[in-house]
């Protein structure tokens, strides 16, 4: 978004030296930042996935412990649905520890399971146009300590989010998915084009699509 | 008209993190760990299991025997050639070599230089524009846009004379991602691998990008621009400058630690670009925001070296680049605009919201346009970038003031303007902006089909159903849609599933039951919900009942009503639930297939009153997630799995005796009536006759790359949206020359 003119009509000769004017992430401000999915790799979380893949269920629970709330609130970001999102992380866990055997590395134990929870969303989005369920929408109220004003010049000019996500939810099940993980889970798009198993070109390009996307289905939201 | 950041990143994250806090996990961990208890890891096995149990003998024992003895009987009687179940498979060796499946034949290359239009003989049947993605005046003042359809449109503002073409008239309609003016009058419309030279009446010229761009997304042309001497510059989505004259390309790609985004670099892509009067290139990188403090940037090539200037106030978006008169160029971010004249960044302020303004589209002397708020209350202002400062212009009322806008200079002074989101062409006509030229809504209604690869099932040429974004199904015969609910009282049902009988008639399953097509209306002849049907030879439905996990049931005729019949429940390592039913076919034995999409995916196949599933790590991975499952008409049963560890669909065929995975060119694979494959890819439909892939059709990037769907006669049609996702259109390809 824009700032708005004042702020920044200034001449800024021969600055080409990169500046770190950064925000915060919204999601950082209001208290919703993602727990990471993935916590780093220590010598100890290998031996637990060694341990699993000899079949032992402890060892599995453990390394999935903290996976499973973030990993079903990715699932729900991207799917919408409550139902959606506990059956993609559900599948995933139950593929991950019927399947752990094939995994030759540990240590890519975490963007192992990370591909098959996403492939997971991914197929409970297809199947979404084949079932009965009927999930009445909830509208979003906002969280009374919400800022109206998130950074300068942004909140004067932010989209309904009622209305943003409408737009979100009309958006192909793959753009839908890198947003979530470039703009909630705050991944590069490196670690985004490993986890995805997609070449980097392509998420920097799905990213751009994404975005236009976005803003089209808004437009068509608002007609 | 590029596509401007109106949606800001608070927004965006504002919206996800309310999107995935709007629930708990609940019980989830409880539940998933409870699945746990009821399994356990898989041991890898090395082929299918047959269905019989034979005690003491391992899997590999029980296939080595079987084929032994089906190789005997092959050579006792060659009637067994076509037989297709598991246990009595075709005659062909286990050590016989796997078929070559990527066998593909070289496209035709495009004709380079001068021609006509060549008519593709595709036509689309669905295609309501939305609106325009581009406009720009060419040197002759008239305006050239593109639709959201993908069709090109001249108009010119003098004579309010418009002309379009579609995918119809030639490839290049079918492929442009872009329209850039040329500076010869006419513009270049700029494909994924290709440039054309259109002028309104022929191709001028037709450019391919370097045979050795790699083959994904990322060696797909970014953007594009012709230089003042006439060659081309364009960069690749990979960040590969591109630099043709003559007849041939060469490589300016800028090294790392230029301070360009280079190849490698993650976090930049390619997204303006400029040529100077001096022919240099100036490329736009834009940035996504991590890692924190890369900014968007601009760099230049002086014919020996790049320089590279940073955003200093660090934004993320280069939209365009454009050369003013004294030689500086503009630049337009995500958040203002900036003048760089070589040595130094300087910030432009303007006078109004920058948001609504798309300048990706100067008028050939260089001059950028931005419309904004005017004197009164209820007109639009068009400004003028002079070279320093941003003037005002022309001003008039009626032009939509909440949607960014494109407008540029024409003909004879007149200005004309296109508003993100509106089918309108609009003219300065003295102070009213007045429409020019509007898309007629259809007479008839058309369906609005997404693009999420739902079932659309081809009859005939003539005839096509479809499902339309609100569920409903739409039958298209006669030259024209219509909405046919399966039950008339309720319009508003969902249809998740159509099938083509052999006899040709059309199924389909939904939230109404169960019903084919006769005499112009549905008859339905089970009432219990289902979300997928198909048909055997014998005339009898197998359905998927959407009542409870997995609810298989078939319906037969017995002359005077539909009985039906559930089967056994499914197996149990097979998670059969609703939805994750992804294909369902039943061979000429009588043998039903079932694909199971989601995790613990698998193939299963009814026969002889057993399942069997797939347990085998020779191809087809235990937990492979079926989403496509067909029989061609050699009894091949044919499956599309998404593995668990692979971002990409791929493919395996089941010939009698084992699975071979396959790698069709890329896209959804469909099975065409007669038993041959078609895959949709980003080169158009590929065909496979058994033996290689071909391409009967022009190369069209756009939109064939959804969903295909064969009709009996052969007529193939594509299910397609535009690159930006929204639009979806239906091509009918012509019959393939025999």
């Amino acid at each position: 978004m824009r700032q708005s003119t004042e702020e920044r009509a200034t001449t800024a000769g021969g600055g080409f030296a990169a500046v770190s004017v950064r925000d915060e992430p919204l999601a950082a401000a209001v208290g919703v930042l993602p727990t990471p999915i993935f916590e780093p790799q220590l010598p100890a979380r290998a031996d637990l996935v060694r341990r699993a893949r000899e079949g032992d269920r402890i060892a599995f629970e453990r390394l999935v412990d903290r996976w499973i709330e973030p990993a079903f609130r990715t699932a729900l970001a991207i799917l919408g649905r409550e139902a959606d999102a506990h059956d993609a992380t559900q599948d995933a866990l139950l593929d991950a520890w019927r399947n752990i055997r094939q995994l030759r590395d540990p240590e890519r134990f975490d963007a192992w399971l990370g591909r098959i929870h996403l492939n997971a969303c991914r197929t409970a989005g297809r199947r979404r146009g084949r079932t009965t369920v009927h999930e009445i929408s909830v509208s979003f109220i906002p969280e009374p300590d919400e800022p109206a004003g998130r950074r300068p010049g942004v909140a004067e000019e932010s989209a309904d989010l009622d209305e943003l996500e409408r737009a979100f939810g009309r958006l192909a099940l793959p753009l839908r998915t890198v947003l979530v993980l470039h703009h909630w889970q705050r991944r590069s798009v490196e670690e985004i084009a490993a986890v995805l198993g997609i070449p980097q070109g392509t998420i920097k390009w799905r990213l751009h699509e994404a975005r236009a996307a976005l803003t089209r289905a808004l437009e068509e939201e608002r007609r | 008209m590029s596509t401007h950041v109106v949606i800001s990143d608070a927004a965006l994250e504002a919206m996800l993190a309310r999107r995935a806090n709007r629930a708990d996990p609940g019980s989830l961990h409880d539940d998933a760990f409870a699945r746990l208890d009821a399994t356990e890891p898989r041991r890898h096995l090395l082929a299918w299991p047959v269905s019989v149990a034979r005690g003491g003998w391992s899997a590999r024992q029980v296939v080595l025997v079987a084929a032994a003895m089906l190789l005997l009987a092959a050579a006792v009687s060659g009637a067994l050639i076509g037989a297709r179940l598991l246990d009595q498979a075709r005659p062909v060796p286990f050590d016989t070599p796997p078929q070559n499946l990527n066998d593909t034949t070289p496209v035709a290359p495009f004709r380079l230089g001068p021609r006509a239009l060549a008519p593709t003989g595709i036509e689309v049947l669905v295609s309501v524009p939305g609106w325009y993605t581009h406009l720009v005046a060419d040197g002759e003042g008239i305006a050239w846009l593109r639709e959201d359809t993908g069709a090109i449109v001249r108009f010119d503002p003098l004579t309010h004379t418009r002309q379009s073409w579609s995918v119809a008239d030639d490839v290049a309609f079918g492929s442009t991602e872009q329209v850039i003016p040329a500076r010869s009058g006419g513009v270049w419309l700029v494909g994924q691998r290709a440039l054309w030279w259109f002028d309104g009446e022929g191709i001028r010229d037709a450019v391919e990008t370097p045979a050795d761009l790699p083959a994904g997304s990322g060696g797909n042309l970014a953007v594009a621009a012709e230089a003042p001497d006439g060659t081309l510059w364009a960069v690749t989505r990979d960040g590969a400058v591109l630099h043709r004259e003559g007849a041939s390309w060469s490589r300016r790609t800028a090294p790392p630690g230029s301070g360009a985004c280079a190849q490698s670099d993650a976090s930049c892509f390619p997204s303006a670009i400029a040529v100077d009067r001096a022919g240099r290139p100036w490329i736009g990188w834009s940035v996504y925001p991590d890692p924190p403090g890369a900014p968007a940037r601009v760099s230049r090539y002086d014919g020996t070296g790049w320089i590279t200037l940073e955003d200093p106030l660090g934004r993320n978006e280069v939209l365009s680049i454009s050369e003013q008169t004294d030689g500086s160029m503009l630049v337009d971010l995500d958040d203002g605009f900036a003048r760089l004249d070589g040595s130094s960044w300087t910030e432009v302020p303007a006078d109004f919201d920058p948001g609504r303004c798309t300048s990706d589209a100067p008028d050939p002397d260089g001059t950028v346009r931005c419309v904004g708020p005017g004197t009164r209350p209820d007109s639009v202002r068009v400004f003028r970038f002079d070279g320093r400062t941003w003037v005002p212009d022309v001003e008039g009322r009626g032009l939509p003031a909440d949607a960014p806008a494109t407008v540029v200079a024409a003909r004879a002074g007149s200005y004309v303007a296109v508003v993100e989101g509106s089918p309108v062409i609009y003219q300065l006509a003295g102070d009213r902006w007045e429409p020019a030229w509007e898309v007629t809504p259809p007479a008839v209604p058309r369906p609005r089909i997404p693009g999420d690869g739902r079932p659309l099932l081809a009859i005939s040429r003539d005839e096509l159903w479809a499902i339309g974004q609100d569920g409903g199904i739409w039958h298209f015969s006669g030259g024209a849609w219509t909405m046919e609910a399966i039950d008339p009282a309720h319009p508003g049902s969902k249809v998740w599933d159509v099938a083509l009988a052999p006899d040709g008639t059309a199924w389909a399953a939904g939230e109404d039951g169960v019903a084919y097509w006769r005499d112009g209306r549905w008859v339905v002849i089970d009432t219990e919900p289902a979300n997928v049907v198909t048909l055997d030879r014998d005339g009898t439905a197998w359905v998927n009942r959407t009542g409870s996990a997995c609810d298989l049931w078939t319906l037969r005729s017995n002359g005077t009503t539909w009985v039906p019949t559930p089967l056994p429940a499914c197996p149990r390592n097979l998670p059969l639930r609703p939805g994750f039913l992804n294909g369902i076919a039943v061979d000429d034995r009588g043998a039903l297939w079932v694909g199971a999409g989601g995790y613990g995916g698998a193939v299963a196949r009814w026969a002889e009153g057993r399942w069997a599933t797939n347990d085998a790590s020779d191809g087809v991975p235990n937990n492979a997630g079926v989403e496509v499952l067909g029989i061609s008409a050699a009894g091949d049963v044919w499956i599309g799995f998404r593995p668990p560890d692979h971002g990409a669909n791929e493919y395996a065929r089941f010939d009698g005796t084992e699975w071979k995975v396959a790698d069709p060119p890329g896209g959804d694979l469909v099975l065409d009536p007669d038993g041959s494959l078609w895959a949709a890819t980003d080169r158009g439909p590929a065909h496979y006759d058994g033996q290689k892939w071909t391409f009967p059709y022009p190369s069209v990037s756009s939109p064939t790359r959804v969903l295909l769907t064969v009709a009996p006669d052969g007529t193939v049609f594509a299910l397609g949206t535009s690159t930006d996702f929204m639009a979806t259109s239906i091509w009918r390809f012509p019959a393939p020359a025999p």
